[in-house]
């Protein structure tokens, strides 16, 4: 019906063109030249995509993993990773070492805390009065005996101490001690 | 020779149906490059009229289509979209050839008319050059619409969905085209 309309009206509007329909047109193709033509398509579509996305797939294959983790992607992450592991480094300040030589112990410590270290050692060789005259916070943390903790004990003067407190204490003196006090 | 545009739609929905699928994908396009390679290679060569142009403009429409398959949308039928394509695809080529030749983007079928009987893919007479040479004298339009009442004897229903023309509008440049040949054709006989 479509088609004897077509003729019908191209009969009406150009006799002369619709003879010339009919004859030869003189177009002609290459033998099988359609044949080949879905390989050239596909030769030059692979081409494209080689050359513009070298380790890239297919862009119609591979899902959202696949395209996560292409090799270019993974070698960027892991550079990213690197880089921001030694900035972290690089920037994050270093603790001191624990172990310090006796040396630089030496140059650290005050005047004021060479002395006490020195007394705190050597704190049976002085006398109670001459302990009297250090810091108070300094004398409980040293290794006296406690006799001498007794003796040098500033929190209770002695004659705060009752009868059987100074009975007790002179049972416990030898004599040259006892003299020395005196 | 030439195809004539016939209803496929039950083999385009199979067409599409395994262009949506990875997996199916390449065996689709390739169903879909045999389906419609001559009738589009036709409508191609009507326009640039060279056969080594023709292959050119085929190849490229169907990597323009490989590359926009997925965003077919179906509004149309998938025959309308591809002559859209390669209709776009040669003309562009013509004018894009002429711009090397020739300032004049007017000129570029007639031209391509001139190239005709150089072309070892044509063997018309003498009436068959007169009669591609009337052709290429009428703008671009018309000459479409020529070509695709004239030789793809496409339904003006068709054209108006390929063209965004109305059916008035195709009917009445069909007309004035065949008029121009047909008065072309006298006078280059004398």
């Amino acid at each position: 019906m479509k088609k004897r309309s077509l003729n019908t009206e191209q009969e009406e509007l150009s006799p002369e063109l619709r003879a010339l329909k009919r004859q030869d047109d003189g177009f002609r193709l290459p033998e099988k030249y359609f044949e080949g033509l879905e390989d050239s398509v596909f030769a030059r579509i692979n081409a494209m995509e080689s050359a513009r996305q070298p380790v890239a797939a297919s862009p119609k294959s591979g899902g959202l993993f696949a395209r996560i983790f292409r090799p270019r992607v993974l070698v960027a992450a892991a550079a990213f990773f690197v880089i921001a592991l030694s900035a972290k480094w690089f920037f994050t300040p270093q603790p001191v070492s624990t172990v310090l030589p006796a040396s630089e112990i030496a140059q650290e410590m005050t005047e004021e805390e060479m002395i006490e270290e020195y007394v705190l050692e050597n704190i049976r060789d002085f006398e109670v009065d001459q302990l009297a005259l250090l810091a108070p916070e300094s004398v409980p943390h040293a290794e006296t005996s406690p006799k001498q903790e007794k003796m040098a004990s500033p929190q209770k003067p002695q004659d705060d101490l009752s009868p059987e407190e100074i009975e007790l204490l002179l049972k416990d003196m030898s004599d040259e001690e006892l003299e020395s006090i005196l | 020779m030439q195809a004539t545009a016939t209803n496929k739609s039950a083999s385009d929905e199979q067409i599409l149906e395994l262009l949506r699928s990875n997996h199916t994908f390449e065996r689709g396009f390739r169903i879909l490059m045999a389906q419609y390679r001559e009738r589009l290679y036709w409508h191609i060569r009507r326009i640039v009229l060279v056969h080594e142009d023709a292959d050119d403009v085929l190849q490229n429409t169907f990597i323009k289509i490989y590359r926009g398959i997925l965003q077919f949308e179906g509004k149309s039928k998938l025959f309308t979209w591809l002559y859209r394509i390669a209709t776009n695809e040669a003309i562009t080529h013509l004018h894009g050839k002429t711009r090397h030749a020739s300032d004049s983007l007017d000129d570029s079928a007639s031209i391509a008319a001139g190239k005709l009987q150089a072309d070892e893919w044509f063997d018309g007479d003498d009436i068959q050059v007169r009669l591609q040479k009337a052709i290429a004298q009428l703008p671009d339009k018309q000459r479409l619409v020529f070509n695709l009442r004239y030789y793809d004897e496409m339904p003006y229903e068709e054209m108006a969905a390929m063209l965004d023309t109305s059916v008035g509008a195709l009917k009445a440049s069909f007309h004035h085209a065949s008029k121009k040949i047909e008065s072309a054709f006298r006078e280059s006989d004398h």
